[in-house]
């Protein structure tokens, strides 16, 4: 599955947020600037929510996992096992990461810029 | 090359890779500010090794205009952006500053007049240093970029927020609360550098939005390994999506979500239970068809209006369900003042209240908040009335009114609204005496119970038990709800 699919979900609801602050003036550059730049800092935010529940046993074996550049089934059960809520945390993450992204150009559009 | 490698890999060394990687026309999606911005936070102050980059980061500009099919007013920004993203790193001192930004622009590109002209947009006095006030266009650039990265707001801000950063690894509620409101000072300061940089106004708002969040990000993180981070991040948000594709696959009716509709497809809306399958769903927009949102063992609703979709469990909704538009966006913004819940729960809450009250601007006194949300509304819950509960106007439900007119003393005509409690149960009704008035000097409300008799009184939307002290009224002990027709029964 390419990245571009992964990330459709995300990309989309990040987009909406853009969307929702007026930003339909960003030209296709731009916009996939914009919108590549926050997915990562997403990735950020739920590799920070994600990792105090790794103890170290968990994150040598996940580091071992990335080394071997293991499957997607193998680190679902990663996953899984090691951190049963993950699901509901990235949804957390996520939607409080587009709350973020929605307050911030909240303020910027009412700031005279 | 993406953002992410380059942010691991930030020595002068990798610059000439970048450069390599220019000249062979590789995409690279990265702004040569950013590479500069990271790199003066990597060398911590060390402006000398800055300095000594110059050259490259010059010519990794020039590369990507040689190898890549820009237009000309790529190649501008090109220019501009490396220009910008010095005097940023440098802003420490003016002379250091001149000193980069000299080295930078080694190219001829910067005598460019439209390039100068636009840095020289911004109408102030410019602090330029001796050496460089020779009246020439790179001269007015340099000394305006100078004057931008020594403007004092801009960098005050960013300096305050730079020595709060140690402080966010603990993520106390004040030191959090202080962070942002320090960076919704400064990402203004932001998004008016990029507009005097020839950027667009929608442009400028989506650069300083990523540079918050990012600032944020890395303060969260504090010392933390990146590397593990990120992967961690990616992977977790892999794997969630591959597991919404493979769900993906199940019937997109049974899949209600907040399938994005926005002002142009309407207030979109569902809710679905996982147990008992699908309660209501409003039809999903097609060209949003893949924005599914599935969890197979809680029941959520996804309220997506304006096109920000938002995660509601049915607990969060139902105490609104019932109550008319007003009354639960009136809750819903009080909600959101609660300062016990985490900022980011309690914003979702004034984002809902704005989205339905802008999606429903018919009678919003009248329609149930179900209603505007699209989901099905069921027989109302009925409660007794507890005294000093805050009650709400309730909305019609069905073919049933929410307010009906009833004789009082002398004949007079009462009109009664039925009212939910905080858990949206239906409690009773409130009814004016059109006495107190006249007899008082002020409006004085009476509540009933579900069996049509007086309670008590109604004061500042709360239920106080008990009598009024008023001699006259003209609200009856009691009302014969089976001769009315009952909003209830």
């Amino acid at each position: 599955m390419s990245l571009h699919t992964r990330l459709q979900a995300a990309k989309l609801r990040l987009e909406a947020v853009l969307n929702q602050a007026s930003l339909h003036d960003l030209s296709p550059s731009e916009r996939a600037e914009t919108l590549s730049l926050l997915l990562i800092e997403l990735q950020r935010r739920i590799g920070l929510n994600l990792l105090p529940c790794l103890d170290s046993d968990s994150e040598k074996h996940f580091r071992h996992l990335m080394e071997r550049k293991a499957d997607s089934d193998e680190l679902s059960a990663f996953f899984s096992v090691r951190i049963p809520d993950y699901r509901e945390r990235v949804e957390a993450v996520t939607e409080s990461f587009c709350v973020e992204c929605h307050e911030s150009l909240n303020q910027l559009s009412m700031a005279a810029v | 090359m993406n953002a992410e490698a380059i942010r691991k890999r930030l020595d002068a060394a990798d610059l000439e890779e970048l450069c390599a990687l220019a000249s062979r026309g590789e995409r690279m999606h990265v702004r040569l500010t950013e590479v500069i911005g990271h790199l003066a936070e990597a060398y911590d102050g060390d402006w000398q090794r800055v300095i000594d980059c110059a050259p490259h980061a010059s010519r990794i500009a020039e590369s990507l205009i040689a190898s890549a099919s820009h237009s000309q007013r790529e190649d501008e920004n090109i220019h501009r952006e490396g220009f910008v993203g010095f005097s940023d790193a440098v802003s420490s001192d003016a002379l250091t500053a001149a000193q980069a930004l000299a080295a930078f622009d080694d190219s001829e590109a910067f005598l460019d007049p439209y390039i100068a002209g636009s840095l020289t947009r911004k109408e102030h006095a410019s602090p330029s240093p001796q050496h460089l006030a020779d009246g020439s266009l790179v001269s007015k650039a340099l000394a305006v970029a100078l004057a931008e990265s020594l403007e004092s707001e801009r960098v005050e801000s960013r300096d305050r927020l730079k020595r709060l950063q140690p402080l966010m690894a603990d993520m106390g509620s004040v030191v959090r609360d202080e962070w942002y409101k320090l960076l919704h000072e400064h990402l203004p300061h932001t998004a008016s550098r990029a507009r005097l940089t020839g950027h667009s106004l929608a442009s400028s708002r989506a650069r300083a939005c990523v540079e918050g969040v990012c600032r944020t990000g890395k303060a969260f993180q504090d010392s933390q390994s990146s590397e593990l981070i990120f992967a961690l991040g990616a992977t977790g948000l892999d794997v969630v999506s591959e597991t919404k594709e493979s769900l993906g696959k199940m019937p997109y009716a049974s899949i209600v979500g907040a399938i994005a509709m926005g002002a142009t497809y309407g207030f979109p809306v569902g809710w679905q239970d996982a147990k008992e399958g699908v309660r209501a769903t409003l039809e999903p927009a097609d060209p949003l068809q893949n924005f599914d949102r599935y969890d197979s063992s809680h029941q959520f609703l996804f309220v997506a209006h304006g096109l920000i979709p938002l995660r509601f469990s049915w607990g969060e909704l139902e105490p609104l369900a019932l109550l008319t538009i007003d009354a639960a966006c009136d809750k819903l913004e009080r909600m959101a003042l609660s300062p016990r819940l985490p900022e980011w729960v309690v914003k979702r809450y004034s984002i809902l209240a704005t989205s339905v009250r802008d999606a429903s601007r018919d009678f919003p006194e009248r329609t149930s908040f179900a209603r505007a949300l699209g989901i099905q509304e069921t027989s109302p819950t009925e409660s007794t009335l507890i005294d000093g509960d805050r009650l709400y106007p309730a909305a019609p439900v069905g073919r049933r009114p929410a307010s009906l007119v009833v004789r009082g003393r002398a004949n007079r005509e009462m009109r009664l609204h039925a009212v939910a409690n905080k858990k949206g149960h239906l409690a009773g009704y409130v009814g004016l005496d059109p006495l107190s008035e006249e007899f008082h000097g002020f409006p004085e409300r009476y509540v009933y119970d579900l069996d049509g008799w007086r309670q008590g009184r109604f004061v500042d939307g709360i239920y106080r038990k008990g009598r009024s002290p008023m001699k006259m009224m003209t609200a009856p002990e009691g009302i014969d709800l089976s001769r009315h027709h009952s909003p209830l029964r």
